[in-house]
């Protein structure tokens, strides 16, 4: 008998294990989630800035933007700064256990 | 008698531990899935606005005056084109050249979420995603839509032509993968669900090239 629950336990562990590499999956699966999202919305905004030209204009759509980002992201937060006199570098920053950020520099 | 109660403690351990690893796996599976399917929609739909109002492929004299991008609820959608789409959601139909019979042509295409007749093991209906060129059939574009929601940006000059296109969209999973109701976000509000299903939505912001 004692090997019987011997054998079961090495199996439980093996599962234990198993579990904990799944739930590892799962969070980096998520993690990738959010900068699917994160990517999309720098692309988004990049279209925003081809139609919003003006600093009153980008700066409503920076807001417009942020209030989305805040939304779909944790912590979300936006950045608009401009390098040159075309060209933008548009950041964006969430929080899911560590600081992440995904920037592009785009034609503006 | 202690090593069989031992026994039959583990085997239930063990029967949890893979109940447990079957749901995250299938929870894994459907976050997957819906992000691409949402690098698809935003690809896709992104080429497709920018692209509306080309009439590359037929003369000036042959193209039609109508307007390049439309969007209309589900009640114009069925009085004006005859289509059943889910109520409370959005058409959006845009005129653009179509490889379409392997020819180039300029045609109008619609996109809207509708019924596809079938259900999940729930008895859920299964909504989806279809694109349907000028007069012919429907053809689904992608399954699990719940929701498709559109708002214009118009240009000033010249008046009211439709500028760029914000496409808030809404993805399901279809079998129940949660423990609990998922509250999300979508088009400005906070929704909880009313299942168990995994939503994920959405945002396409697309500018019309031709009005740039």
């Amino acid at each position: 008998m004692i090997e019987v629950i011997i054998s079961m336990g090495l199996i439980a562990l093996v599962l234990l294990s198993l579990l904990t590499y799944q739930i590892n999956m799962l969070k980096n699966c998520f993690q990738l989630n959010l900068k699917t999202i994160a990517h999309n919305q720098l692309m988004n905004f990049s279209e925003m800035l081809l139609v919003n030209t003006g600093d009153a204009k980008r700066n409503a759509a920076l807001f417009a933007w942020n209030e989305i980002n805040a939304n779909i992201l944790p912590q979300g937060n936006g950045e608009l700064t401009e390098i040159s006199e075309h060209q933008c570098e548009i950041t964006i920053n969430w929080f899911f256990k560590k600081q992440a950020t995904e920037s592009i520099v785009v034609f503006c | 008698m202690i090593a069989l109660s031992l026994g039959m403690l583990l085997c239930a351990g063990i029967f949890l531990l893979f109940n447990t690893l079957q749901a995250l796996h299938r929870r894994q599976s459907v976050i997957a899935n819906e992000q691409n399917q949402m690098r698809f929609i935003n690809a896709f739909l992104n080429k497709k606005i920018h692209m509306a109002g080309n009439g590359s492929c037929v003369s000036t004299s042959e193209k039609p005056q109508s307007a390049i991008i439309q969007t209309l609820d589900s009640e114009t959608a069925k009085r004006l084109l005859g289509l059943s789409i889910k109520p409370e959601t959005a058409l959006l139909q845009l005129q653009e050249c179509i490889s379409f019979h392997n020819r180039l042509q300029y045609l109008p295409v619609a996109f809207f979420i509708a019924d596809t007749h079938r259900i999940t093991s729930n008895r859920k209906n299964i909504t989806a995603l279809f694109i349907k060129v000028g007069d012919h059939p429907r053809e689904e574009l992608m399954t699990d839509v719940a929701d498709f929601q559109l708002h214009v940006y118009l240009t000033s000059q010249p008046a009211n032509n439709i500028q760029a296109v914000e496409v808030d969209y809404l993805l399901s999973s279809i079998d129940d993968v949660l423990t609990h109701p998922q509250t999300y976000w979508f088009n400005g509000s906070v929704i909880t669900a009313s299942d168990r299903a995994l939503y994920q939505s959405g945002i396409l912001y697309a500018v019309v090239q031709r009005h740039l």
